[in-house]
């Protein structure tokens, strides 16, 4: 009997179920033959047959591997990145650190952006952690739209808005600047050196929220 | 009993932002992590960026663990998906032969040994992904079927068929070397 088919067919001529005989084999207990087992010349044909060719399989599964030497590290220095992005430290004494997140000074931004005349629509978008840890290079267009990125000592607010047509572009931006700056500074103590403004789009219907 | 106890408690402080907790986390899994990931890709350079990227994504959503399952399962879950991902994205990375110490014997053995180790590495490099993925963490992981139709989010009865599918074909492949 050609032993590759057999192990091919759900049923050995005896009843037994190919995927049991299998199963035991690769669970290592080929030996360990039931009553049927033992006595059945289609099962005791068949689990000899399964043991030997799965020795190597066996033995290859229970191979020992070892992680590369610098894995923990390199997860560890990623995952000090994160959280270094993910918060700002605002005061830092003997008596403890304060730190407000980064989303919250984003939202802080929004929030007082909105409330500026002229101001139709401020898109709230919070940066990924992982863009918002890369520095953006001077002048260049940002992806994140709204959010609070903090280098060594300044922190830069990005906003997108949607302006009310027939007001001045300049002059509502020059007092989301203004507004927005003041109120993180009165909230958190941080000291924003810039708000970057994007004039994504003019609104001609009535003011939305 | 006290695997899990410590589990729940480094857990819970990693998810209280302590680093160090998660830092014992990451050592105490790296190798189960590694070896999933070694077995899923045969190369040993991506399958240490998935399990620098699994344990990347675990910390990232550490917050959405709720000990519904033990953290293993779903640190085996993070990374099976990566590999799977991977594998997806860029179905023909050639496998790289591993190193592995030369067996003594004699220099017809040693052929033969390594003969049959490279057609045991190409039968599973060949099994659809999906089913690599049950037999590596069957066979090479020790979980059980339930733990497995857990990782990959599919019934019992799917896992083993699975299984036996992925089985019949590495019986197959040792067929001319025994």
């Amino acid at each position: 009997m050609d032993l590759a088919n057999t192990r091919r067919a759900e049923h050995l001529p005896c009843g037994a179920e190919v995927a049991e005989l299998v199963e035991q084999v690769a669970a290592g207990r080929g030996e360990q033959r039931s009553d049927h087992q033992a006595t059945c010349p289609h099962c005791s044909t068949l689990l000899p047959e399964l043991d030997r060719l799965w020795a190597p399989i066996g033995e290859f599964t229970r191979e020992q591997v070892t992680p590369p030497p610098g894995l923990v590290t390199a997860v560890m220095r990623q995952v000090r990145r994160l959280v270094a992005a993910a918060w700002l430290s605002l005061r830092t004494s003997s008596r403890g650190t304060t730190r407000v997140a980064r989303w919250v000074v984003a939202r802080i931004a929004r929030l007082a952006a909105r409330q500026v005349p002229g101001v139709h629509q401020v898109l709230s978008h919070v940066a990924d952690i992982d863009t918002a840890s890369q520095p953006a290079p001077a002048g260049h267009n940002r992806q994140p739209r709204d959010a609070a990125d903090v280098g060594a000592g300044r922190t830069a607010i990005h906003l997108d808005l949607v302006t009310q047509y027939g007001q001045s572009i300049p002059a509502i931006a020059q007092a989301v600047r203004h507004t927005v700056t003041k109120r993180i500074q009165d909230l958190t103590g941080l000291e924003v050196s810039e708000v970057n403004i994007t004039i994504d789009d003019i609104a001609s219907g009535p003011r939305r929220r | 009993m006290e695997q899990q106890f410590d589990d729940a408690y480094l857990v819970a402080r990693a998810q209280g932002g302590h680093l160090g907790a998660f830092e014992v986390l990451v050592e105490h899994y790296q190798g189960r992590v590694y070896r999933v990931a070694l077995r899923m890709l045969a190369n040993p350079h991506d399958a240490q960026d998935a399990a620098q990227d699994a344990f990347i994504q675990a910390w990232k959503g550490l917050a959405s663990f709720r000990g519904d399952s033990a953290f293993s399962t779903w640190l085996y879950r993070i990374i099976t998906n990566r590999c799977l991902k991977f594998l997806r994205d860029r179905p023909r990375t050639q496998p790289l032969p591993e190193t592995h110490e030369a067996p003594a014997g004699r220099p017809d053995q040693v052929a033969e040994a390594n003969a049959r180790r490279d057609a045991l590495h190409a039968a599973i490099a060949a099994l659809r992904p999906e089913q690599r993925a049950a037999l590596v963490l069957r066979e090479f992981e020790g979980c059980t079927y339930e733990e497995v139709a857990a990782i990959l989010a599919i019934t019992v009865p799917a896992v083993k068929g699975r299984l036996h599918r992925a089985r019949l074909e590495l019986l197959d492949a040792m067929q001319p070397w025994t």
